[in-house]
């Protein structure tokens, strides 16, 4: 599967990378540093998943996602954040988007979303 | 159980007590209120009497059904205040005093001169209550109201009334009341006084205890940074040194060194964001006050609810001081409340924006609420940017907290709101005529400054007038009629206008405190030999009367307003008893065309000075609060930008890195079984991160509150802060101590500040020379030999108005000398008195 990592902090794009490197299956597509940047890279090249940050500077992640899925709605949209889900206003959980904690985020998180379609939201 | 009927009616008139810290107190509305209350009371049982026993007339009971109306207004008004709604409050008792005004004077124009007083005494209450704006609405109400109830006492013929009742009931009547009303404007007059005095040093005290808590703060976030997120990272770098050398030696115990590590890195990140969280919760700048206020209460651990009608997003300065406002209150209410306790808050922007904190816990007595500091930590935030915070409690009762924040206030931060509130039209139809007025006024007074002696001038020419006209009249008639008295009278009119003219010399040289016992005196006599000779002017007398007390409230001091209020009662006694036993001059039985519109002329040049000096005293009251409130606001906005800052740096910088070495802990992991080759680059890079996350706590820490200052002092962090300075810098430091934290930290980053700004502005090859000294308190000289600039330009500078707040917050003060090309020079000082009680170690 083709992923597309946005994230305006270089070292976590980098590390993202870094994890979809080590599990099978997967292939890094491309980074982007902002929500503007994905949809742009989405306009031009097939992606199967969108790693993203929620909280990036201009279009934030939940507005980008929304975009995504109005526009690609075969694109699997996984926000990163560092605040637990409850934190999140209360309309970011009906943009169709999975949810996982940037701390706990590895290539075992990466396999669970492949393995169970990422239902379970952490 | 919840109290019905008329006994919850009585419960709430009596009320508990509501307490507003360093505001203008609920309270005292209130007992103005109850007052007005007792003196309809009183009256109607008067006349209730009177119909009873001497008069059985039915306009006698229409008279006490009015009373009784106004009545009902009142209790209206006293409950609206318990509902939070002081400007409601004020126009409803104005309504009430106002109406009831007109109605009784159409019937019975007698009680003309009781209740001209009454007219406008609701304007001078509003006058702590109320901003500009509506001040002048109500001071244009006021005008209008009052001309009308002088011209419907002047032209009425009653309902008769008059005829049927005994001389003595209604003198009575008047002798009470018009010492009654006189007794309750001076009380008014007494209340402004104490808030023009004691505002400013209020402001002055939370001033310094917000800069003081703001202090406190950066030194608890240092300590928080070092001892907790520091001391993870420097562990999991030697983790990572490990794990790299145990590959080359002992790849099968790399593995769980690994998994150790990531999880380290989990919890270390989790911390750090729990700490910058505290400092600013990402939330509310991301999201608002709303998510950021639920995401709170769901972490809260007493079940709270959070409600929010009609809120938007605010400026940063309002959305994170009512945000900590309501997270103390929550905080106060898990450790107080009570295990069984919930919590509600609502939030609402309606007319401005406001909040009500409720837990159903066991409440405390207002005593204890108010040595607290957390509710004087809360007014402090709230009034900072122009709110008001309400505190209501009983033993058992739970707790109740209304913060309102004005919407001039959210207009002047900036927001837009589309305008609901009713009667805006007629609001800004009685402002125009109050403007008009005061227009008027001034152009007559020939000024618009401060100092009293216009206003004095002013009310002894129009004495001067006064005497002389009637004096003029008087012999004018004389010549035609010969009658002898009236030759009298012009003499007594010239006898009149001699002091006059001596005290108006007196007032052009003497002191304000002369000035006004000079002005006082001459007013009360004038007030009296006026009522003498026309007893029918004895509205305009009472107006007279109590103009010096209104007059005093800017200008005297405690001791010396208590006597002039005491003079004024007095005054007002013996001017009534006049008023009601001279027979006068026979004024009265001229035609009505001609005594008519004197007195009505008479009265409304008396409500318009005293409406004048109720304007005046409120201009008074907020330009000497003026200066330290703004420079309140922009401390308590410059640590809240700093806050801002801290939280970002802590989230874009340490945080991300923590966040990225997890993620590439959990790579390595993997690698080591899959391939193990790879591994070695990825610790390294690790590694890297985790420095460069410790480079960045550091860096951020020593930012917040070097650590040098608590451990050595002002001197030896100034030192370490100018090896860091771009342009070359000396420090002379003669026999100095150590001195209280809040001393060494203010002082320290003002000239932080100033060594910044000379970087920036100086130029490339100034230097810079620190002198510190002990010296009738605590001196610096700040000196640098740079560009220097235009001393006009470098007081609109942030930099310059940063160091003056500060030093200005604890007591020192800052003189700014500069030129173009010659440089600049800082001279601080701060007294002995700043730092010697707090003990200096």
């Amino acid at each position: 599967m083709r992923v597309l990592v946005v994230d305006d902090l270089p070292s976590f794009r980098r590390a993202v990378a870094g994890v979809i490197a080590v599990v099978d299956g997967f292939v890094l597509a491309g980074e982007a540093a902002s929500g503007e940047e994905a949809l742009d890279f989405l306009r031009g090249e097939p992606v199967g998943m969108v790693l993203m940050d929620v909280n990036m500077p201009g279009m934030g992640g939940l507005e980008a996602a929304r975009h995504i899925r109005c526009r690609h709605p075969d694109v699997k949209v996984v926000l990163l954040s560092v605040n637990n889900t409850e934190d999140l206003p209360r309309d970011a959980m009906v943009v169709g988007a999975h949810y996982r904690h940037k701390d706990r985020f590895g290539p075992d998180e990466l396999e669970a979303l492949w393995n169970d379609g990422g239902h379970s939201d952490s | 159980m919840e109290r019905r009927g008329p006994f919850r009616l009585l419960a709430g008139l009596r009320g508990h007590e509501i307490i507003e810290i360093g505001a203008p107190e609920w309270e005292r509305l209130r007992s103005y209120i109850q007052t007005d209350l007792l003196g309809v009371a009183v009256a109607v049982v008067w006349l209730t009497v009177l119909w009873a026993t001497v008069l059985p007339d039915g306009r006698l009971l229409a008279i006490v059904a009015l009373l009784l109306a106004m009545a009902v207004f009142l209790v209206r008004a006293v409950h609206l205040i318990h509902g939070y709604r002081r400007f409601a409050a004020v126009v409803v008792f104005a309504l009430a005093n106002w109406i009831v005004a007109v109605a009784v004077t159409a019937m019975v124009p007698f009680a003309l001169a009781t209740l001209v007083p009454a007219v406008l005494l609701p304007v001078l209450v509003a006058v702590q209550h109320m901003n500009h704006v509506r001040l002048s609405a109500m001071l244009g109400a006021t005008m209008l109201v009052g001309t009308a109830l002088v011209v419907v006492g002047s032209l009425s013929h009653g309902a008769g009334l008059e005829e049927q009742v005994p001389g003595t009931v209604t003198n009575a009547l008047a002798i009470a009341y018009i010492p009654f009303i006189t007794a309750l404007v001076s009380l008014a007059a007494w209340q402004n006084h104490g808030m023009l005095v004691a505002r400013t040093e209020a402001l002055r005290e939370s001033r310094a205890r917000l800069v003081a808590a703001a202090d406190r703060e950066r030194c608890q976030i240092e300590r928080n940074l070092h001892e907790g997120p520091q001391q993870r990272l420097a562990a999991a770098a030697e983790q990572t040194r490990r794990a790299a050398a145990l590959l080359e030696s002992d790849p099968g115990r790399a593995g769980p060194l690994l998994a150790r590590l990531s999880d380290d890195l989990q919890e270390a990140s989790a911390e750090l964001r729990g700490l910058a969280h505290g400092i600013y919760p990402p939330q509310l700048g991301q999201y608002g006050l709303e998510t950021a206020l639920r995401a709170a209460a769901q972490h809260a651990p007493i079940p709270t609810t959070v409600r929010a009608v009609g809120i938007g997003r605010y400026p940063p300065e309002i959305e994170i001081n009512i945000y900590f406002c309501l997270l103390e209150a929550l905080r106060n209410a898990v450790k107080h409340a009570g295990k069984d306790a919930t919590v509600s808050i609502l939030l609402q922007d309606r007319n401005g924006l406001s909040f009500d904190f409720r837990d159903s816990g066991v409440g405390t007595s207002p005593a204890t609420l108010q040595t607290g500091t957390g509710m004087i930590n809360m007014n402090d935030r709230l009034s900072a940017i122009g709110g008001a915070l309400t505190i209501d409690t009983r033993p058992g009762g739970g707790l109740r907290l209304h913060g309102h924040l004005p919407r001039s206030a959210l207009e002047s931060a900036g927001v837009e709101r589309s305008r609901q509130e009713p009667g805006e039209r007629v609001r800004e139809a009685l402002q125009a005529v109050w403007y008009a007025i005061a227009r008027v006024y001034t152009t007559l007074q020939r000024s618009a400054h401060p100092h009293p002696y216009q206003y004095i001038a002013t009310g002894l020419w129009t004495i001067l007038g006064v005497a002389l006209g009637g004096g003029a009249l008087a012999l004018a008639v004389f010549a035609g009629t010969r009658i002898p008295w009236l030759l009298t009278l012009a003499g007594l009119c010239g006898a009149v206008a001699l002091p006059v003219v001596a005290a108006l010399r007196v007032v052009r040289r003497d002191r304000v405190r002369h000035a006004i016992a000079v002005s006082a005196g001459t007013a009360w006599c004038f007030a009296l030999a006026l009522t003498v000779l026309l007893p029918s002017a004895l509205p305009y007398a009472t107006l007279v009367t109590v103009s010096p007390v209104l007059l005093s409230v800017a200008y005297l001091p405690r001791g010396r307003f208590k006597l002039v209020m005491g003079a004024t009662v007095a005054a007002a006694a013996v001017i009534t008893l006049a008023g009601v036993l001279a027979p006068g001059v026979g004024f009265e039985q001229a035609p009505r065309w001609i005594t008519a519109p004197v007195v009505i002329a008479l009265v409304v040049l008396g409500l318009t000075r005293a409406c004048y000096l109720a304007w005046h005293n409120h201009v008074m009251l907020v330009a000497r609060a003026e200066a330290v409130q703004e420079s309140r606001a922009r401390l308590v906005a410059a640590a809240d930008r700093e806050r801002r800052q801290i939280e970002r740096n802590l989230h874009d910088g340490a945080q991300q890195r923590l966040v990225a070495a997890a993620v590439q802990s959990r790579v390595a992991q993997r690698l080591v079984a899959t391939q193990p080759d790879d591994v070695g680059p990825l610790l390294a890079q690790l590694s890297e991160d985790l420095r460069e996350a410790q480079a960045d706590l550091r860096d951020l820490a020593h930012g917040i509150y070097p650590p040098q200052l608590a451990e050595s002092g002002l001197e030896a962090a100034l030192r370490a802060a100018v090896r860091h300075s771009p342009l070359p810098a000396q420090i002379h430091a003669a026999d100095l101590g150590r001195y209280p934290p809040e001393i060494e930290i203010n002082l320290y980053f003002c000239l932080l500040e100033a060594l910044q700004n000379a970087s920036k502005h100086a130029g490339e090859h100034a230097t810079v020379t620190i002198d510190l000294r002990e010296k009738d308190g605590l001196c610096f000289d700040f000196h640098d030999t740079g560009n220097g600039c235009h001393p006009g330009l470098i007081r609109t500078g942030q930099g310059i108005t940063n160091m003056y707040d500060r030093l200005g917050a604890i007591g020192g003060t800052l003189t700014i000398e500069t030129g173009q090309g010659a440089g600049l020079r800082l001279h601080g000082h701060i007294p002995r008195s700043a730092y010697e009680p707090s003990g200096r170690t």
